[in-house]
């Protein structure tokens, strides 16, 4: 945090702005240390106790925006309850999201920052993602499915059609149709509909340097930015030794522990894992996998353990507060990182793992190739950048999957040196591309970029349910009584 | 997917089925009964004799003998003392007997109306079983509709839901492909790339292997032929350059024709500015950027005002004068003779617009050799010309200008760039030939469309598309390349 040691009544910094009766004495100091803001920040994103990565990403990376005066906006929806139950979060201040307006009116952000995911924790922020332009943080290059049920649940099928076909002239709309009906499924993928957060935006940003070309090829007018992913070093602190929790859930300290992390969904690839586990087991008994993460009600993995024949080697935790993470991390000998399909995102738990120095095995896509990974089949690294490298992780092609992780569950298991190799590459390489710092440090560009941009001009055919600004009522009964809207924005031609 | 047997033996089954349930509904519409003839209602009861009966039961009187008297009395009395019981034994029965009916009224009466409502409520009921019947068989009839349109919508639903699900899955099983593929697809570009490298390397060993031994045999010959006398000592001859082709030139006399004749035919600094605008992002991060040919300098100063380093040669003198004058870095001279006097890998991209046409090829296959040696790795050349494979642009731009040497085909340009070591070449087109100046199709109105005059007006909007190919193309073509 900037501080200004200065006296209350001095000027302004140039270019900076004070936040008006912000002082404060340092201890045993005479003079006024007047706190001094950068910007003043609205942040729409889910916090905790929300269980979300993205959740707990704001959380983390809020603080160390903190010489910004930045009020975070959570999902007020279902009652101003909501903000009382968010959980504290250093750096911002949590308000309801409908205090946005009129906090607004009466002193504008000068950054308002979207952080829009394919889950329904976000749909609270499209109204002002379409009418207060700002920088749209992309976590998934696929919203589809979120947004397809978001207006399917309000009853505005006809919205949503409206704005799939708007984002997709060519494609028929019989497609929206086949959603309206709940038979979109996987077929949703082929049209991600992310056409309305990022041409109503003033700055995207994204963490997959791949899904930042592809957007920027699809959106040639819009401004795409590739931004460092960060997460916090979980070995900042003392770690719990991994024997406790192994002693915990019975694991043998002789096992070798393969551990998941995140939600259980089938996107996460542990069927494949387990298909993978039966068919090694027998010859490698010391394999056990465990999987922390809050289980998916659609999803049982146990079933499946138990239908597989390796029920006994599998411990599912459920769901792990963040704070019990390090130990577990700990207690891995390989981090699990698979995931399809996928919206391109940048895992926050993969990064994790690669902090805590934990080799891992990731899924093959699009978005990871540039990551130097080893193809077990040939023991030779693979990536898309130029030189050579040493292996970060271990990768698992989708189109032969269970056979891959059969290799990496024998060679990680037998393979002590692989794993400790692999291990301090994987830290390294979060030194090098994922630490807070970085992106912190990247998000200054891109809140400065932000403020620097002008709102972007309707696109043509602007679906007209995005045009509406949710003001009819208020406006409605303003009128009546004579009393003029007092909320309009300033800015003309504005989403 | 059902196997088509499987569906025969569904049909089969099927069909059965409905024979069944139309047989069994035949026999139940059969089995409805009919309503039987009942009893009449009984008679009712006979009591007209009873009045009479009940008046005339009686035959002995209390006193045989009233109203005589005397001896009559006597007679009387003696003989009712020997008829008379046979008197009273008749009139006893007769009493019962009337007694007897007239106690049996009411229960005929009870019996009657207790027969005529059972035979009444056994009609009503009847009545309503065959009305219910009836109802059973109508109702069987439509559950029949019910169940078909039920099985129908059912069935479609189990169809879209199959079929959604295979959908999903043929749809998830061509991403995880796709995935996969071009995953792969990167690294294999990220290889060939590599490749590229390597083969660039392989190049430039050549290339300098090339120089080395140009200048040797210069170095060679030039005391062979200068050293005369028997027993001089070789001297210690320092590396020279192989002879080299002769200059493009104008004379400085007629120097400032040449400025007007480009003012008159390249259009002005403006237009030559705009044209320019799209090679600046080619040089993004570059430095040390060499414009030859660069003319009133119009591409130097856009390469100024976006933070590039940069400067200009050109042979014409007023041309040097006008990029000065505008504080432009700008040579005068010879671009091979320039080229040459830089270090190797000095310049950061190179530019030469509308200048290899005015090269003879001797000296451009030279010029390129040098810009090879003289340009950093990863640096790029531009080299815009024009394009004579336009008929048009041949004729009417190349011809025009009497400086020209030599017009380069595209292709041939192309291959000399390739062949001088650079890669990731690239052909782009310019200045398309305005649509509504090329040779136009012929419309046949809607009246006179016959089947003849359609193929003739189709043979000749053909025609018309492969001489507007040749004739009225693109007017310049620029090769984009660059040195590993």
């Amino acid at each position: 945090m900037l501080t200004d040691e200065g006296e209350g009544g001095q000027d302004k910094l140039p270019g900076f702005e004070s936040e008006s009766g912000a002082c404060t004495r340092p201890q045993g100091g005479s003079r006024c240390a007047r706190v001094i803001r950068l910007m003043r920040i609205a942040w729409f994103s889910p916090l905790p106790p929300h269980r979300s990565g993205i959740a707990a990403y704001s959380a983390e990376l809020l603080p160390r925006l903190a010489a910004h005066d930045i009020e975070a906006f959570v999902d007020d929806t279902a009652g101003h309850d909501a903000v009382e139950r968010a959980a504290r979060v250093d750096g911002a201040a949590i308000r309801g999201a409908h205090d946005f307006p009129w906090r607004h009116a009466r002193r504008a952000f000068d950054v308002v920052v979207y952080h829009v995911g394919n889950s329904e924790a976000h749909d609270y922020l499209w109204p002002y993602m379409v009418r207060y332009p700002g920088l749209v943080v992309l976590h998934d290059g696929q919203l589809h499915q979120a947004r397809a049920q978001a207006l399917i649940r309000q009853k505005r099928e006809s919205d949503f059609r409206a704005e799939f076909t708007w984002s997709y002239p060519d494609v028929s709309p019989l497609i929206a149709d086949l959603v309206v009906a709940g038979l979109g499924g996987t077929l949703s993928y082929f049209w991600p509909m992310v056409h309305v957060p990022v041409q109503a935006a003033r700055v995207v940003a994204v963490h997959s340097g791949t899904l930042a070309r592809d957007l920027a090829e699809a959106f040639p007018g819009s401004d795409i930015r590739h931004v460092h992913m960060g997460v916090a070093d979980p070995l900042a602190r003392a770690l719990a030794p991994g024997r406790e929790v192994r002693q915990r859930h019975g694991i043998p300290d002789s096992a070798v522990v393969f551990a998941s992390f995140g939600r259980v969904t089938p996107e996460k690839g542990l069927s494949a894992v387990l298909r993978a586990m039966a068919q090694v087991g027998p010859a490698l008994p010391a394999i056990r996998l465990l999987v922390a993460g809050e289980a998916a009600g659609h999803y049982d993995l146990m079933a499946e353990a138990r239908e597989l024949g390796v029920a006994d080697r599998v411990t599912e935790l459920g769901y792990l507060p963040d704070a019990a993470l390090p130990e577990y991390l700990a207690a891995a000998d390989v981090c699990l990182n698979l995931r399809w399909p996928t919206g391109r995102e940048t895992s926050a738990a993969w990064l994790r793992c690669l902090a805590a120095g934990k080799p891992t095995v990731i899924t093959d896509l699009l978005h990871t190739a540039d990551v130097p990974s080893l193809d077990l089949r040939s023991m030779k690294v693979t990536s898309t950048l130029p030189g050579e490298h040493e292996a970060v992780c271990v990768h698992v092609e989708l189109v032969d999957e269970v056979h891959m992780l059969r290799l990496a569950l024998r060679r990680l298991t037998e393979d002590t040196a692989l794993r400790a190799r692999l291990g301090s590459a994987a830290r390294r390489y979060w030194e090098a591309q994922g630490t807070l710092e970085l992106m912190a440090r990247d998000y200054e560009g891109l809140l400065t970029a932000a403020r620097a941009a002008a709102d972007p001009v309707p696109p043509a055919g602007w679906p007209a349910h995005l045009r509406a600004d949710g003001t009819g009522l208020a406006r409605a009964l303003t009128s009546d009584i004579g009393v003029p809207y007092p909320f309009d924005a300033p800015a003309a031609g504005r989403l | 997917m059902f196997a088509e047997d499987d569906i025969e033996r569904r049909r089969v089954e099927r069909e059965a089925a409905d024979r069944a349930y139309n047989d069994a509904l035949t026999a139940l519409d059969r089995a409805v009964p009919r309503l039987p003839d009942l009893p009449h209602q009984p008679v009712e009861y006979d009591e007209s004799q009873l009045p009479l009966l009940n008046e005339r039961w009686r035959i002995a009187t209390a006193d045989p003998a009233a109203g005589l008297t005397g001896w009559r009395r006597r007679v009387a009395m003696a003989i009712w003392r020997v008829a008379g019981p046979a008197f009273e034994r008749q009139q006893a029965f007769n009493a019962a007997l009337v007694d007897h009916l007239n106690r049996n009224v009411a229960a005929h009466r009870a019996n009657r109306q207790s027969i005529e409502a059972t035979i009444g409520a056994m009609r009503g009921e009847l009545e309503k079983l065959e009305t219910f019947h009836t109802t059973l068989v109508l109702y069987l009839q439509t559950i029949t509709r019910f169940v078909d349109t039920k099985d129908r919508s059912e069935h479609i639903a189990t169809l879209a839901n199959l079929t959604n699900a295979g959908l999903a899955g043929v749809a998830d099983e061509f991403r995880r492909r796709w995935e996969s593929m071009v995953a792969r697809e990167q690294r294999y570009v990220a290889a060939v790339d590599e490749l590229r490298t390597s083969i660039a390397s392989v190049q430039q060993t050549g290339l300098m292997l090339k120089r080395e031994l140009e200048r040797g045999l210069a170095a060679g010959a030039a005391p062979a032929a200068s050293a005369g006398g028997a027993g001089a000592k070789p001297a210690a001859v320092p590396a020279a350059a192989p002879p080299r082709p002769p200059a493009p030139a104008i004379d400085s006399v007629n120097a400032y024709k040449y400025v007007a004749f480009e003012n008159r035919f390249r259009g002005s600094e403006a237009d030559i500015r705009a044209r320019l605008l799209q090679y600046v992002e080619l040089f993004d991060g570059a430095d040390n950027v060499l414009d030859l040919g660069c003319g009133r300098g119009e591409f130097l100063a856009l390469l100024r005002e976006r933070g590039i380093r940069a400067h200009g040669l050109d042979i014409n003198h007023e041309m040097m004068e006008a990029c000065r004058a505008a504080g432009l870095e700008a040579l005068e001279g010879d671009a091979l003779a320039h080229l040459e006097s830089l270090p190797d890998a000095s310049l950061g991209g190179l530019i030469a617009v509308q200048v290899v046409e005015h090269f003879q090829p001797a000296y451009l296959t030279t010029f390129l050799d040098v810009a090879y040696h003289k340009l950093k790795p990863g640096a790029k050349i531009v080299l815009e010309t024009l394009n004579p494979s336009c008929w048009f642009a041949f004729f009417e731009a190349y011809i025009r200008d009497i400086t020209h040497a030599w017009p380069l085909h595209p292709e041939t340009l192309k291959f000399l760039v390739v062949a001088s070591g650079f890669q990731r070449v690239d052909l782009r087109w310019l200045s398309p030939y305005p649509s509504d100046a090329k040779l136009q199709h012929v419309e046949l109105p809607a009246d006179a469309r016959t089947a003849s005059l359609a193929a003739i007006a189709q043979a000749f909007n053909e025609n018309v598309d492969k001489a507007n190919a040749v004739m009225f193309s693109y007017l310049d073509y620029a090769v984009v390349a660059e040195r590993m």
